[in-house]
């Protein structure tokens, strides 16, 4: 068994065990309350008072909603789209971001308000939306782009990389018929 | 002292003279196009990562291999190098990872670069924009350039070797 | 984002990959998908995808011209009838 060998095999070893503990810290796909997908509950509770409900319904954002929202330092939702929706089960009102904003080509879901228990909660959704905002702030890294790739979607690069690793190996196997690897 | 068998293969190799054009054109872009390579590389401002920058940097191994000749080629980058490049950059990428989960005395998770003991010094994005730029992208780099040569190599690597091959089986 | 430029682009690249599936010269074949790959990074710059048109182009106009040329080398130059 050579050297390289048996370092190789060492290496390997190690980046599997490595890969079975990643898969198990990844979160479910597709899993609501994962942080990618969790939407995130404002925890304002303003008494679902029948002028704000009307307002809401008139696709029109009422003033007491934008004043808690703006001293949450939040982007205000003022003149943005209202709509009745939401999953089942999850019945209220989107705030959309309006269509043919700089970054957004379609509707993207702003914010989520739903009426429980006579109070209604705002919920801020959407993940490019997070990405989008947080992204100069969260990493260093000026271009937008590389910080998706390279850390919002790390664990996707990794796999990718992987890949491109395996495919080489795999052509280093099928093409060298000499025996020394 | 000639060793058997090589030097009709010398003659030959003579037949087909490297054209001088060629290679002293290659021997001015080289340089240029591996440092180009290293700026798309490590520059996050432009456009261009990791990958871009492997790719790049492998182009320039292919100009030296159809310039220079492929033994030569190899001569410059052997297998064993070759080899082990190809999961260094990979090592990198996953090592970070891990590095942030050990370092950060397991209270981080895989891959999140902020938790860094780095961080107190120049701060959490700093640490993960310094992380991505120099580890990860160059990593990814590594790994990329390794691959797509050593794929090169292997493609363009029949004509001489079996001529060699049969010779040495035919020699003994 | 010049919408007629790209349309003229977008067609050239059909013929291009249809010459490069007709002709029989292998040869001639690899270097029309090596202009298909500059043409489509060029459109792809052009419609601000910086980079992807930029990977493209390392790519395709780069690697994947080298790789073809070097298999070439291994198997017949003219197709066969």
């Amino acid at each position: 068994m050579k050297a390289l060998t048996a370092s190789a095999l060492m290496f390997v070893i190690l980046l599997g065990a490595l890969f079975i503990y990643v898969a198990e810290d990844i979160p479910a796909f597709g899993d609501p309350y994962s942080p990618a997908n969790r939407w995130v509950n404002l925890s304002i509770g303003i008494d679902a008072r029948s002028h704000v409900v009307e307002s809401l319904n008139h696709g029109v954002v009422p003033d007491i909603l934008v004043r808690e929202i703006k001293n949450r330092g939040l982007p205000l939702p003022e003149g943005y789209k209202v709509e009745r929706g939401g999953e089942e089960g999850w019945k209220g009102w989107d705030i959309l971001i309006p269509k043919g904003e700089m970054f957004y080509p379609n509707l993207e879901k702003y914010y989520f308000i739903m009426n429980e228990g006579n109070r209604l909660w705002i919920y801020r959704y959407s993940v490019p939306v997070r990405w989008e905002e947080r992204c100069e702030e969260e990493i260093g890294v000026p271009n937008m782009v590389t910080a998706g790739l390279a850390d919002y979607r790390g664990y996707d690069t990794l796999g990718e990389t992987t890949v491109i690793f395996t495919a080489g190996v795999s052509v280093i196997l099928l093409l060298r018929r000499r025996g020394k690897l | 002292m000639r060793v058997r068998g090589k030097g009709k293969e010398h003659g030959q190799e003579q037949k087909h003279k490297r054209d001088v054009i060629v290679t002293t054109i290659a021997r001015l872009m080289i340089p240029f196009i591996q440092m180009y390579a290293l700026y798309v590389m490590v520059g996050t401002e432009g456009a261009g990562g990791g990958f871009q920058g492997g790719v790049v940097f492998a182009a320039s191994f292919v100009l030296f291999v159809t310039a220079f000749g492929i033994t030569r080629g190899r001569r410059r980058l052997p297998e064993s190098w070759n080899a082990a490049l190809s999961s260094l950059g990979l090592y990198f990428y996953a090592g970070i990872g891990l590095l942030c989960i050990i370092l950060s005395l397991f209270s981080a998770q895989y891959l999140n670069y902020g938790a860094l003991p780095l961080w107190e010094i120049i701060g959490r994005p700093e640490t993960r924009g310094l992380m991505i730029t120099f580890v990860v992208e160059v990593g990814i780099a590594i790994t990329v350039m390794a691959v797509f040569t050593s794929i090169f190599f292997d493609l363009a690597w029949k004509g001489e070797e079996d001529k060699e091959d049969n010779k040495e089986e035919g020699g003994e | 984002m010049i919408i007629p430029l790209d349309l003229i682009a977008l067609f050239f690249l059909v013929v291009i990959a249809l010459a490069a599936i007709t002709v029989r010269d292998l040869l001639a074949a690899i270097v029309l998908l090596s202009a298909y790959s500059f043409i489509i990074a060029t459109v792809w710059v052009e419609m601000h995808a910086v980079d992807v048109g930029f990977t493209e182009a390392a790519v395709g106009a780069g690697a994947t011209t080298a790789f073809l040329i070097a298999t070439l080398a291994r198997t017949r130059r003219w197709e066969k009838r």
